[in-house]
């Protein structure tokens, strides 16, 4: 009698599309999506860390430019060592 | 004092290991300290009332030696304590290159573990944390699969992201404590606003989570316990992964109870979408080892999930279930290392028709299989039953759906079962034999544990009892 088709009908129902559900999770969702997003965390630090590293030209004038741009926002700083911290504060 | 030992033994051995020239005096050596451990261990456990030590260690800052063992550490060390020979008679006859760095190491991974459950000091609490994975670190590195470099530094680099995450919550509890100490109790007293509160619950939430690891701080795991030597995969997911369980119920729980009540929502909520996920991509795994990973993970939502409901009966379960879920993954660990040393694969593709081959094994194997599902008459039920109790109270949807994870645990492990003993035997199955005395002997301590605690829990509820009453007593 072909066992009324109960097999095929929890084929139809349950098995299959959980299968299809389960495969979709395995491939999309947890490869690509969750673990996409932490390799993905540390692919654009590695990839932030190559930009970083040209600055490092050994061009001296490029270095004097920094210098003189790292003098500017330490003064920003020391003038304004207060306001910061009690920006620093307010947010936590 | 035996608190103390309990520490100082594997960090003492694991020393003396690392230094032995002959890999074999190495085996055995650390396979007897492993026994003499135990035996401390079991001793604490009978002892009576929660045993406490007390020493001076950085007096400037405040921090001291202070080990607590109450039922839960008991119960916890006990399971630490029993895994390491276990594991050791497993792989006995494995032969590794450095044996003697690899059971050092293996020794100082577990003085680390001890002394996670046993401190009552934040900053020795944080010590023994780092302590625990450096061990590991280096074993995973050495002695794991092809892929090993790149999954030991993810690993790392993702459990050492929540590990900083809590060392600034520790520091920023520290400052606030009335009398600058790391202890427990002072800890327990800070006084927070709610905003913080919010905040310093998320910073240790998030170390913990991911180490459990609970959904979707899990991505590091199926592949450090695939590729990492077995023997260490078995530390991991049977002893490792019960510090994050552990340390909710140890310190988070009690420092910010406003705080987990409030998220309780989200975090059960994540748990029972991480044990569906979990269970549905074990299901099509083809490989034991990540089988048995992403059905860890569906175990331990369930762990998660019953932690914040705030009931007593769900935290006896979790209880049980941190000791029995340690005991079975372990057997499982070593039924797949088996096979792998044998036939060279976990591919279950390539498995088959082993119980004509292995009959003994295969019956073991079935147990443990049975035991993952959580059947009645295994330890697995006992703690099933008492968490989605809990959680049936907490909200009847959430259990239902939560319930789903036992169809799907035994869709995918019965699957297991199937395709690795029944069917033909094939040309790869061809050359396996019957599994040696040690594993036997391994399986049978293991089969023995999840029988005898499946019929009788109540030595472990007695134990455990006392933390959950005094986790419940305050409310």
């Amino acid at each position: 009698m072909n066992k009324w088709y109960v097999d095929e009908l929890y084929n139809a129902i349950v098995v299959n599309p959980l299968n299809a559900l389960a495969g979709f999770l395995k491939q999309v969702v947890e490869k690509s999506g969750i673990d996409g997003v932490v390799n993905g965390v540390g692919k654009f630090i590695a990839y932030g860390s190559r930009q970083v590293r040209l600055i490092q030209s050994g061009q001296v004038a490029s270095y004097l430019l920094i210098m003189i741009l790292s003098l500017v926002v330490f003064f920003i700083i020391w003038f304004n060592d207060s306001t910061i911290i009690g920006f620093l504060n307010k947010l936590f | 004092m035996i608190t103390l030992l309990l520490i100082l033994t594997p960090l003492v051995t694991g020393l003396i290991a690392l230094f032995l020239k002959q890999g074999n005096a190495a085996k055995n050596f650390a396979l007897l300290a492993s026994v003499a451990i135990a035996a401390l261990a079991l001793s604490a456990v009978f002892a009576p009332g929660t045993i406490t030590y007390d020493a001076s260690w950085l007096a400037s800052i405040g921090s001291r030696i202070t080990l607590k063992a109450d039922g839960m550490a008991k119960m916890l060390t006990l399971l630490t304590a029993i895994s390491f020979p276990v594991i050791f008679t497993a792989i006995y006859n494995n032969t590794y290159k450095q044996a003697s760095s690899f059971y050092g190491l293996m020794l100082l991974s577990q003085a680390g573990l001890m002394g996670v459950f046993l401190a009552s000091d934040a900053l020795l609490f944080y010590f023994f944390w780092e302590l625990a994975l450096i061990p590991v670190y280096f074993l995973c590195s050495i002695w794991g699969g092809e892929k090993r470099i790149a999954v030991t530094f993810k690993f790392f680099v993702y459990t050492f992201v929540g590990s900083l995450l809590m060392l600034i919550g520790i520091l920023f509890m520290y400052f606030n404590t009335a009398d600058q100490s790391f202890s427990w109790q002072s800890f327990q007293a800070v006084e927070l606003s709610a905003k913080q509160e919010g905040v310093l619950f998320w910073l240790f939430f998030i170390a913990f989570a991911i180490k459990m690891p609970i959904f979707p701080f899990h991505t590091w795991q199926p592949d450090a316990y695939e590729q990492s030597p077995t023997a260490t995969t078995m530390v991991m997911s049977g002893i490792m992964v019960k510090m994050g369980v552990f340390a909710v119920i140890r310190w988070l729980l009690p420092m910010f109870p406003t705080a987990a009540a409030q998220s309780a929502n989200l975090i059960i909520i994540l748990s029972v979408i991480g044990m569906i996920y979990a269970s549905l991509i074990a299901i099509r795994q083809d490989d034991i080892k990540r089988m048995i990973a992403y059905s860890s993970i569906a175990h331990i939502g369930l762990m998660s999930a019953a932690m914040f409901t705030n009931n007593a009966t769900a935290m006896d379960g979790v209880m049980i279930q941190m000791f029995s879920h340690g005991v079975n993954v372990i057997g499982l660990w070593i039924i797949a290392d088996l096979i792998e040393k044998q036939l060279g694969t976990t591919n279950m593709k390539e498995l088959g028709g082993l119980a004509q081959k292995a009959p003994v094994m295969a019956i073991l194997l079935v147990v443990m299989a049975l035991a993952n599902v959580a059947l009645p008459l295994t330890n697995a039920f006992i703690g099933e039953f008492l968490m989605f109790n809990g959680l049936f109270q907490y909200n009847m949807v959430m259990a239902g759906i939560a319930g789903i994870s036992i169809i799907l645990a035994a869709v995918y492990t019965l699957n297991m079962v199937q395709r690795v003993i029944y069917g033909n035997v094939n040309a790869t199955t061809e050359k396996a034999s019957e599994m040696p005395f040690n594993i036997q002997v391994a399986l049978v301590i293991i089969t023995l544990m999840i029988l005898v605690f499946g019929v009788y829990p109540q030595p472990l509820l007695d134990l455990t009892g006392d933390t959950v009453s005094a986790i419940f007593v305050n409310k």
